[in-house]
């Protein structure tokens, strides 16, 4: 049996979070009134020890006992090498994976929930409130909170609490309330209502329910909390990377590329941030967060005008107006679409340390259905971005013939996202999908060498 | 607002995965889901797989809307965050921290 899995014992997982903050030169961002945003100006909305990770410089920063205590349930997270992956693409490519998926609730969402649950326990809050669309940081901030005695209140997105009632089970079995916003619970969800009593939501009327909520606590003792894009957000993540980094070692093996998906920035930053440290200190890696692809001709800065196309109503033309052989250029260090994501992310893309890179969604699902199909994970849709760009890069490595060791992050599993593998399976993502074809076709040959169960019989 | 595609006319009026919620949504939804009932500003970026929606919005909005749509970028998260509290203390006549 070959070693697949890279596992570090507990008393192997890191005591200390990597704050990029220490490395790289940020902008401090600014307020309405144009002016730097002061630590002060945050306290309604988060405890002070958690803005004060969000503004450290601090290279280091020490993770509480009580945090790894929660960790420990089901950290550290396993290392997988993808033997059938590499099977499947005939590659030379060593291909590797950390498995967030394998959290309580599915995702690498915990690794933050936790500490920040934490610290406003120890600053005194009682109750928590947060956002959420489908759900995946709603239950991971449940759970969290359950763990440290605190309330969670979670808006869900109307449309996405019809969606997906068992979200709400989950975040309800450990503890939290979900309710679906617009709410009556608060001012904002109220005046949203009775404008149109329909509304399937927002994600902006659940924020300002869930930051609402915050700070019209008048006992002081609630505050708001986010799952992505802030400083110690990123902070708290990069205890994967940071096992990665031992587990690496484990095998005696160092990456060449590394790749996480990249939304808010979080999962990817949580892989990749350990080893920007060790690029800036002159470790030759490419790192990719990868993104699903932007628009190609929008032109947005500067913004020019089509007086040809003033018609009242243009019918919409059939996709791919484009042609199936164009390929979305790459992002541009500028990094105009990366304006949504982490500020340390989209700033070390403008350094040219990190390389962004984008997937059509057909190549992206095409992605994750190899990989369910070679390494057993249904991979959750956001995670199919970075997969799709593992597999480009082991299909280079074979092109080049070069040994290259690709590590890449499995951010979280898709067991309640399965209506989307239905619309990909069904045809209804019509896409560019003549790179899936063949390799869904040469996955199965992966398992054309094991052995086949016999028929069992129960009576 | 625009009319949201006619289903008759477009074979592709159909879902998609919406990157911010997660799940499936109508373009539909798309057009009244970004700020203060406006245009989600990921519009373009979402769906330009699916149809040609520039043209789809240029052909269907005024000039001035489509120029600010197209040069859209969301704020900074911080920022965001900060002007949401500042919007909730009005409403609610709360002034945390006094």
């Amino acid at each position: 049996m070959k070693k697949r899995q890279i596992i570090l014992s507990q008393d192997e997982m890191p005591r200390q979070w990597y704050n990029i903050l220490a490395d790289i030169k940020m902008n401090p961002p600014l307020g309405p009134d144009g002016k730097p945003i002061g630590p002060e100006q945050l306290a309604p909305v988060f405890p002070m020890n958690l803005i004060e990770q969000e503004v450290s410089t601090q290279r280091w920063i020490d993770i509480p006992e009580e945090v790894l205590d929660v960790l420990s349930i089901w950290r550290p997270a396993p290392m997988v090498r993808a033997y059938n992956l590499e099977k499947a693409l005939d590659t030379p490519a060593r291909i590797y994976f950390k498995n967030e998926s394998v959290s309580p609730p599915g995702s690498h969402k915990p690794n933050t929930a936790v500490p920040q649950a934490y610290y406003n326990k120890i600053f005194g809050i009682k109750k928590m409130t947060t956002e959420t669309g489908a759900g995946q940081w709603g239950s991971a901030l449940s759970f969290a909170c359950s763990h440290f005695g605190i309330e969670c209140k979670v808006f869900m997105v109307r449309i996405s609490f019809d969606q997906k009632p068992y979200r709400k089970t989950m975040m309800a079995a450990w503890g939290g309330k979900c309710v679906p916003s617009p709410s009556m619970d608060t001012k904002a969800g109220k005046d949203a209502l009775e404008k149109d009593p329909n509304t399937p939501g927002t994600l902006g009327i659940a924020i300002s329910e869930a930051i609402e909520a915050a700070v019209s606590d008048e006992t002081g003792q609630t505050r708001y909390s986010l799952g992505s894009v802030l400083n110690h957000v990123m902070l708290h993540q990069t205890i994967i990377g940071l096992e990665a980094k031992k587990q690496m070692k484990l095998v005696g093996e160092y990456p060449d590329v590394i790749i996480g998906c990249a939304g808010g920035g979080s999962n990817f930053a949580g892989l990749a941030f350990p080893f920007v440290l060790d690029k800036i200190n002159g470790k030759q890696i490419d790192i990719y967060p990868v993104e699903p692809a932007g628009c190609p001709t929008l032109t947005r800065a500067p913004f020019v005008y089509d007086h040809g196309d003033t018609a009242k109503y243009t019918p919409l033309l059939p996709m791919h107006s484009l042609g199936h052989a164009f390929v979305p250029p790459p992002i541009h260090s500028g990094g105009l679409r990366y304006h949504g994501m982490a500020p340390t992310v989209s700033q070390l893309v403008n350094e040219g340390i990190l390389q962004a890179r984008s997937v059509t969604q057909g190549k992206a699902y095409a992605a994750g259905i190899l990989l369910a199909r070679t390494e057993g994970i249904i991979p959750a849709p956001e995670t199919n971005h970075a997969l799709a760009a593992v597999v480009e890069e082991a299909i280079k490595a074979k092109e080049e013939g070069k040994e290259k060791v690709i590590l890449f992050n499995w951010s979280g599993h898709g067991l309640l996202d399965l209506s989307a593998y239905e619309a990909f399976l069904s045809g209804n993502l019509k896409e560019d999908i003549e790179l899936s074809d063949d390799l869904l076709a040469q996955s199965e040959k992966v398992y054309a060498d094991y052995p086949k169960p016999g028929r069992l019989k129960s009576r | 607002m625009v009319d949201p595609p006619d289903k008759n006319q477009h074979p592709m009026q159909q879902k998609r995965r919406c990157p911010r919620l997660g799940h499936d949504i109508a373009f539909e939804y798309c057009l009244m889901s970004g700020e203060g009932d406006s245009i989600c500003w990921k519009i373009f970026d979402c769906w330009w797989e699916i149809f040609d929606v520039e043209t789809y919005l240029k052909a269907n909005l005024p000039e001035e809307e489509y120029r600010r749509l197209a040069q859209k970028e969301p704020k900074n998260k911080v920022t965001s965050i900060l002007e949401i509290m500042e919007a909730a203390k009005k409403r609610t006549g709360r002034n945390p921290g006094e």
